[in-house]
């Protein structure tokens, strides 16, 4: 693929989540047709929902370079449990949502949670795919059984973080958003510069090693970087998902996996696709609204499976 | 000039299983040296160690006159390519994208490949007979062509040592020989010295000027095609009856005529 066709794609990609948002604003019944309500309402919620799925779907894109295992996502590894973790810890301890310290423990919780999936599915130099998929639900399931423990104490905030669980674009404000922003931002600046080295990596540890790359210390960052990614994500809309699974391979059809395009194209997919997905979940039951990552799961496990079969055959683990 | 590539008593087990030991030798630039041996000899284990992918457990390997586990990943992967005897891609990457990841270790961490790199890569790939396949995902070309594919990556690293485990696996015969043509030029050329580990030992013997052959982890016998492929080495060795002949270009052909009595 010649690099023009890749940019006009990407272009296309960033066009269509521009669309897409400016459309989703004016999606579902709008009572009082205000100004206020597209500006303070819908606005910032269409604006979550890109961040969200943009962060995700970069997350993803990582992930999956990482670890060599198109199976990979941060639902799936436990990275959005242990963000979800943080933030909870963080909002039982009195912080403020969308504050730094809210962030930062959300950043770590996920730092933590992804390092002890991959550790724990870690044998003789190598991470098969089984093993990280049975250590992402342990640390998923042992995450949300904290926190669900924290708010089982504290039983006057248990109804919302039951929809944070689930993932719900609702609330987001200014502070929200701009938190999320920065860790995106640097969450992706690290990505696109460990581009080439995850190319490299997808050769194996051992080859990529023969190349030149530091592979532990890529490893480090990736986690890092992928841990601001998904406490961005968790911030503004909870654990959604099957996004980060979803998207990047899309992404990786069209344009290939080398990951400097790659994470260009999934990020822009992510938005648009998350956004169109909250579009959807605040109409369908309207004026009820469904959590946005319901939809997202009702669309991701299916796939999650057709590709768990397809690897299976192809990539033996 | 000294040898490029030194091994000193190396000596490696497995738990306590298999052992390579006291294997010595001395490789300079621009040779083509091969390491054969029947399965289970250590070949495989003794590349790795040259790699510097594993540590030895006794003995030391100079590299370009330094000591292997001094060396920092970066130089090393400037002064040495290793191609290991099976290669996996779990994603759609072109032939193109694979290669020029040789030229990764001219690069700080930050920068990407310039079109100059694209362009080597291009290049190496029509030396080895696969401008076409540039553009097409690895996954999608034969067994044969992916294994030239990680050749062209191995060439395109440019190192002062090449080191490759059964380059010529999947390869039918006439690719076979054009490799081992490619490599001993390239040795030639480049000054290069390069190391190969082949089960075909008929190759070896053509193309490799001197070699080395392994019996259960010791050297069994060290020197050029002629001198280690006598008929009792390789009764010894691999238990065959077989004997060389020198061609009117001063080859070493070997004839094996069947496996030894009793």
């Amino acid at each position: 693929m010649s690099k023009k066709t890749a940019a006009e794609k990407i272009g296309l990609f960033f066009l269509a989540a521009l669309a897409v948002g400016a459309a989703a604003v004016f999606v579902g019944p709008v009572a009082h047709p205000d100004a206020a309500i597209l500006l303070k309402i819908r606005l910032p919620r269409v604006l979550a929902g890109l961040l969200a799925g943009a962060s995700l779907a970069g997350a993803g894109a990582l992930m999956q370079g990482v670890l060599r295992n198109p199976l990979a996502d941060p639902y799936i590894l436990g990275t959005s449990s242990g963000a979800a973790l943080g933030a909870a810890l963080a909002l039982l301890s009195g912080a403020d949502y969308g504050s730094p310290l809210f962030y930062v423990l959300a950043a770590c919780g996920a730092f933590a949670a992804t390092a002890a999936s991959y550790l724990l599915a870690r044998t003789d130099n190598r991470t098969p795919a089984v093993n990280l998929l049975l250590s992402g639900v342990i640390v998923s399931a042992f995450c949300g059984a904290l926190i669900l423990l924290l708010f089982a104490l504290k039983r006057d905030t248990a109804f919302s973080i039951l929809i944070f669980m689930m993932g719900s674009i609702t609330e987001a404000s200014r502070a929200v958003l701009i938190g999320a922003g920065i860790l995106f931002a640097l969450g992706m600046g690290i990505s696109f510069a460990l581009s080439r080295q995850l190319d490299i990596l997808s050769l194996g540890e051992e080859k990529a090693r023969t190349l030149g790359v530091n592979t532990e210390a890529l490893k480090l960052l990736a986690f890092a970087a992928g841990a601001f990614l998904c406490a961005a994500a968790v911030g503004v809309a909870g654990t959604v998902g099957f996004v980060g699974l979803i998207v990047p391979h899309v992404a990786r059809l069209l344009l290939g996996p080398a990951h400097g395009r790659l994470s260009a194209g999934a990020v822009l997919l992510g938005a648009a696709f998350l956004t169109l997905m909250d579009a959807a979940a605040r109409t369908i039951a309207a004026p009820a609204e469904i959590p946005v990552g319901v939809l997202t799961s009702v669309c991701g496990a299916p796939f999650f499976l057709w590709l768990l079969r397809k690897s299976k055959t192809e990539y033996k683990g | 000039m000294g040898p490029v590539l030194k091994a000193e008593n190396l000596g490696y087990s497995y738990n306590g299983g298999f052992a390579l030991a006291d294997v010595s030798f001395e490789i300079s630039a621009g040779e083509f040296f091969g390491i054969a041996g029947p399965n289970g000899c250590g070949k495989t284990t003794l590349l790795k160690l040259l790699s510097g992918a594993i540590a030895p457990q006794s003995g030391k390997i100079l590299a370009d006159g330094t000591g292997m586990a001094t060396i920092s990943p970066r130089r090393k992967a400037a002064l040495l390519a290793f191609l290991p005897a099976e290669m996996s891609v779990p994603y759609d990457f072109t032939a193109r994208e694979i290669a020029v990841m040789g030229r990764s270790p001219g690069l700080d961490w930050w920068e990407n490949y310039s079109q100059e790199d694209y362009d080597g890569a291009d290049g190496v790939l029509r030396l080895l007979g696969l401008e076409h396949a540039a553009d097409k995902p690895v996954n999608a070309l034969s067994s044969g062509e992916r294994r030239k594919v990680f050749i062209a990556q191995a060439l395109c690293q440019r190192p002062k040592i090449l080191l490759l485990d059964e380059p010529t696996t999947h390869l039918d015969i006439r690719c076979q020989l054009q490799t081992f043509e490619l490599l001993k030029d390239f040795a030639a050329s480049r000054g290069t010295a390069v190391v190969v580990v082949s089960h075909d030992i008929g190759l070896v013997a053509r193309y490799c000027g001197r070699l080395l052959l392994l019996k259960d982890g010791r050297p069994a016998a060290l020197g050029t095609a002629r001198e280690t492929l006598a008929p009792a080495n390789l009764r010894a060795v691999y238990g065959v009856e077989a004997e060389t002949r020198a061609d009117s270009e001063g080859g070493t052909h070997l004839l094996i005529k069947s496996p030894c009595k009793g």
